[in-house]
């Protein structure tokens, strides 16, 4: 058995840096919106650093909590029903007329699909561990995982939360890559996900028009390109150096959701280059720490949950920011630690409260 | 564990990194790529959008008349825009807005979809419009004060004012020629605004008022002469006319006009044609005018004395393969006669006698072939080529007037020149700029432009002149009460085929009054009058109805006695000018009893303006001159326009607060105040 390890302290500094940044940058992207709305330039900075702070607790406590006891099917099963459940209510719950992806309960207010994504990897990680003798044979290992992962996709796309839905999509896929699936029904999987996606822009119209504006984001800058296009200027005026700490002038209602989706430009323009490529190697490093501390573990469970969590965080991190610069099409999907949202930050600390304990069971061999 | 899938996983969590790295350097190359090399075009496009700077229209300076009457004043309009983001229904905004300020309901539908942010819907709105769309209270419409251009006096003195464009900038005459001084310089507002339009910083710069001009021209005269020169293009079935009157001792002048006009209220309703200045832009053969100068040349040069018989060979002179004819063949005729009767052959003759080059230099001299440098833009040099190239036919034909191309503004200039004794003048039209309370003389004489001809040969040709008047071609250009030096000039204009008309002339006439003591030059030309054709029918009978009724005006002295005739038929139908010594004239408090469109229809100059500037001059007192002091008429319920317009004619001005109506003003009616005060005036809507 693996010798008992201090928790990782590079991942663990990583992360508190990226919350505290996320604080510092909601503040600075919010506060004139805040004024606006709600007539206090506190009230996004506020909500997250409760949120951190909770976030942080939640961390703190999973650290010390033994990752091998989430293998308990009860547990793991209980928890998938609790979201579906969930996930089923907020069709009914949130009043919004558009989206149903909020629980809210007062001063609070949930993600279902959030909490989806942490019982997944765990579900995939446990279930995989099982089925690693077999798995090449699909019957037994791609199909029972594809019944239970897509409902939950379908039932995120139909909130509609396409960008959660293929972030969740992609980290199953990826927890199914490294357990070993063969490469052949890996290019199936992907193969087969091309048309159902296809599908799911070209028959909604504003999903149509957003890739249609990723193509071409100039021409049209005044009206469906508003978004992305200020979304560059803001990186662009940030030059170098960066305008300096508040003194962005895009977040001022140019920029759509400067505090949550939009946050990196906000970055880009205050920070410049310097803060955005700071913030890549801040998540490149969590990345390299989460593969490393997975390739480390002699146990698969370990090794797949290691790795589901640290994708559940990275990969959502690179969407984002590939989405902001205009690398792929707008999806609304959250910056994990930086971007104003409760839901996203907490799943995020809770992620990294799991990878922590994992890293204390590693070994050498 | 199959050892196949416990080495795939390190192999597999590789692939997934390498993925990843890829990844993170394709982001980081866009990162560079967006903030260092698009750092220059996305920044730019980021200030574009974030700051908006705004001009503040500075105040245009006013352009007043010699006495202090305002000629051109600007006044604060609503221009209207739009924040198209701020509206929520374009359509229906579009078509209310196309209502009220008469514009087409696609356009404004057009440009509410051009833009997110600000558009102008309609800049310079006049009141109804703006009170209109102010009712409508339409979400995203605000409007702006701009200052707009007004000439209370329509149609006067419109080719020497000019007009201004939309932006306030002078386009034409006056308003272009000093733009720099009179635009003033605008204010520059700097704001930051957020995508909702709002500002939140802003730098300012205040704008500079212009400076006032004050002209040499008089409001009376200048509408005296644009009424007599419409009457006569009128009755000859002209094709237009000018008429410049100049102060000769001081080259100031004193009225300019061309016919047809324009109101430059609303220039871009005329066709451009109008636009110009005939006075200083045409250029035409003087015909026999010129002879004066000939004959002067003659003179100075001591080639020839007035009384010296010319032998005018019974009409017709060979030059070359050209034959020169008088309109009527004279024998034995003294150079004073050759003038009076226009003879070619006699003004031929003195041609040969000055001889290319020295005839040449005296055109130069009279100020012929270059521009007066009068202060008014566009002004053409005239026609006259180097006397090396003239073949003898030339100098025959510039010795009476062909061949050589002037303006009006050259001819006046050059007569003032015979008048005042000799000296060349510099015409000029701006007196002075008013900066505040500072005042600039704008036109220095510096060094006096230096004498042409002799005092005696001045006052030989003045004398010439005069019988020109008496008893030759220009007989009807003699004054009642007043003595006049003038000659006629009829010259043919070119036809398409290069020769010389026979159904298409200018008639002409120069001269000055009264002789011994000239106050006013003049030349009158009328382009293609048909039927009476000659200067003496056409043109003469002008500068007779405005030398009368201008120098009565101006209280010079008559110098005749009226002779029995002109004591039968005393004066002419239209008479703007009251004759200040009968005792038809009403004092000017008394015009404002009356209607005030009737008020209105009479514009300027429909009854005199008692002018206490001149009064000191005054031998013929008129009973209207009280210690110089003007009654305050009643501005209750006028108009701004009709206010500018009223007070203007007294020589009053005016400082308007507020739009509508007058509903106070200070001082108080029928109180009197100096020529020259300011009248405040408050207006508002409410009735």
């Amino acid at each position: 058995m693996a010798r008992k390890l201090s928790a990782d302290k590079c991942l663990f500094g990583v992360t508190v840096a990226l919350v505290l940044i996320g604080v510092i940058m909601v503040f600075s992207a919010s506060a004139v919106l805040a004024n606006d709305k709600f007539h206090s330039p506190l009230y996004f900075l506020v909500r997250q650093g409760l949120w951190a702070l909770l976030g942080l607790a939640g961390m703190a406590t999973l650290m010390h909590v033994d990752y091998r006891r989430y293998r308990r099917p009860s547990l793991i099963y209980t928890g998938l029903f609790v979201c579906a459940v969930l996930l089923v209510a907020v069709f009914f719950l949130d009043k919004n007329h558009n989206t149903h992806r909020w629980i809210r309960l007062g001063f609070l207010s949930f993600q279902p699909s959030e909490l989806s994504k942490l019982f997944i990897v765990v579900y995939l990680a446990c279930f995989l561990e099982k089925r690693m003798g077999q798995i090449d044979d699909w019957r037994h290992t791609l199909l029972p995982c594809l019944v239970v992962v897509l409902p939950f996709i379908g039932l995120i796309v139909t909130e509609p939360d396409l960008g959660t839905a293929v972030s969740i999509g992609i980290v199953a896929f990826m927890v199914l890559f490294v357990a070993g699936v063969r490469y052949k029904y890996a290019l199936g999987l992907i193969l087969s996900a091309v048309p159902v996606l296809f599908a799911l822009v070209y028959f909604f119209p504003y999903r149509l028009k957003r890739v249609l504006v990723f193509l071409d984001p100039w021409k049209d800058p005044l009206g469906a390109g508003f978004q992305i296009t200020q979304s560059l200027i803001a990186f662009g005026s940030g030059g170098l150096f960066g305008l300096g700490l508040m003194e962005g002038k895009q977040k001022l209602f140019y920029l759509p959701e400067p505090h949550t989706d939009f946050i990196f430009s906000v970055i880009g323009e205050e920070g410049g280059l310097a803060g955005t490529l700071s913030l890549l190697l801040l998540f490149s490093v969590f990345l390299g720490r989460g593969m490393w501390l997975s390739l480390r573990m002699s146990d698969p469970f370990g090794r797949y949950l290691g790795v589901g969590l640290t994708m559940m965080i990275v990969c959502q991190a690179f969407i984002n920011m590939s989405v902001v610069t205009s690398l792929l099409p707008t999806k609304g999907i959250p910056l994990p630690f930086i971007s104003s949202g409760g839901s996203s930050l907490l799943t995020s600390l809770l992620g990294v409260g799991v990878l922590l304990n994992i890293s204390q069971h590693g070994s050498d061999a | 564990m199959p050892p196949k899938s416990r080495e795939s996983f390190p192999a597999r969590i590789f692939i997934l990194s390498g993925f990843f790295l890829v990844w993170a350097v394709v982001l980081a190359s866009r990162l560079v790529h967006l903030q260092i090399f698009q750092y220059t075009d996305l920044s730019a496009k980021a200030e574009r959008q974030q700051s908006r700077s705004f001009e503040i229209s500075p105040r245009r300076g006013t352009i007043y008349d010699r006495h202090g009457r305002e000629l051109a004043v600007s006044v604060n309009v609503d221009s209207a825009y739009a924040i198209s983001s701020e509206i929520k229904d374009p359509r229906q905004t579009g078509d209310a807005l196309a209502q009220a300020l008469g514009l087409e309901r696609q356009a404004v539908l057009a440009k509410l979809k051009a833009t997110r942010g600000f558009v102008w819907l309609k800049r310079k709105l006049d009141a109804a419009e703006a009170s209109k769309v102010k009712a409508l209270q339409l979400r995203g419409v605000y409007f702006e004060k701009e200052s707009k251009r007004f000439y209370p006096n329509r149609e006067l003195a419109a080719h020497v004012l000019g007009y201004v464009g939309i932006d306030d900038e002078g386009l034409s005459g006056l308003e272009f020629a000093y733009q720099k001084r009179i635009g003033g310089l605008p204010g520059q507002v700097l704001l930051h605004t957020d995508a909702h339009q709002r500002s939140f910083s802003s730098v300012e710069r205040p704008p500079e008022p212009g400076e006032d001009l004050v002209l040499t021209i008089d409001q009376t005269l200048q509408y005296l002469v644009e009424q007599e020169l419409a009457v006569q293009v009128k009755e000859s079935n002209a094709l237009g006319g000018t008429v410049i009157m100049m102060a000769p001792h001081s080259g100031e002048v004193l009225a300019m006009a061309s016919y047809p006009a324009f109101n430059p209220n609303h220039y871009s309703k005329y066709a451009p044609e109008l636009w110009k200045n005939r006075a200083i832009v045409s250029v035409y053969e003087p015909g026999s005018t010129f002879k004066i100068f000939t004959a002067a040349t003659a003179l100075e040069e001591r080639l020839t004395r007035p009384d010296e018989l010319i032998d005018c060979l019974r009409g017709a002179i060979v030059v070359g393969k050209h034959r020169i004819r008088d309109h009527k063949p004279y024998g034995l005729l003294p150079v004073r006669e050759v003038v009076a009767y226009s003879s070619n052959v006699g003004a031929v003759q003195l041609g040969f006698r000055i001889g290319k080059e020295r005839f040449e230099r005296y055109i130069y001299a009279f100020g012929f072939g270059t521009p007066t440098d009068v202060d008014l833009p566009g002004e053409a040099k005239g026609l006259l080529r180097p006397s090396s190239q003239w073949p003898t036919v030339t100098l025959a034909n510039i010795a009476m007037g062909q061949g050589i191309g002037v303006t009006p503004i050259q001819l006046v200039t050059a007569v003032s020149l015979i008048a005042n004794g000799g000296h060349r003048v510099k015409p000029h039209i701006v007196e002075r700029t008013r900066s505040g309370a500072i005042e600039k003389v704008s036109f220095e004489p510096g060094a006096p432009p230096g004498r042409v001809i002799s005092r005696e040969t001045a006052a030989l040709l003045a004398d010439m002149l005069t019988g020109v008047v008496k008893t030759g071609t220009a007989k009807s250009s003699q004054l009642e009460g007043f003595s006049a030096a003038g000659k006629t000039g009829t010259a043919q204009k070119v036809d398409p085929n290069g020769r010389y008309s026979h159904t298409r002339f200018i008639a002409s006439f120069v001269g000055f009054a009264p002789v011994d003591r000239p106050e006013i030059a003049m030349v009158v030309t009328i382009d293609e009058p048909r039927g009476r054709y000659y200067g003496g029918e056409v043109a003469a009978p002008v500068f007779r109805n405005i030398a009368e009724q201008a120098l009565r005006y101006l209280t010079v002295s008559p110098d005749q006695e009226l002779t029995p005739a002109q004591l039968a038929k005393r004066r002419p139908a239209h008479n703007p000018i009251p004759d200040l010594a009968s005792d038809e004239f009403e004092p000017a408090n008394a015009s404002w009893e009356g209607s005030p469109e009737a008020m209105l229809a009479s514009q300027t100059g429909g009854t005199a303006t008692p002018d206490a500037s001149s009064s000191g001059k005054v031998e013929v007192a008129g009973s209207f001159n009280r210690a110089g002091t003007i009654e305050v008429p009643d501005l209750h319920g006028r108009s701004l326009r009709m206010a500018i317009v009223n007070l203007s004619k007294l020589g009053l001005q005016l400082e308007a607060f507020g739009s509508g109506l007058v509903v106070e003003q200070s001082p108080a009616s029928a109180s009197r105040v100096e020529p020259g005060s300011k009248i405040l005036v408050k207006l508002s809507r409410r009735h």
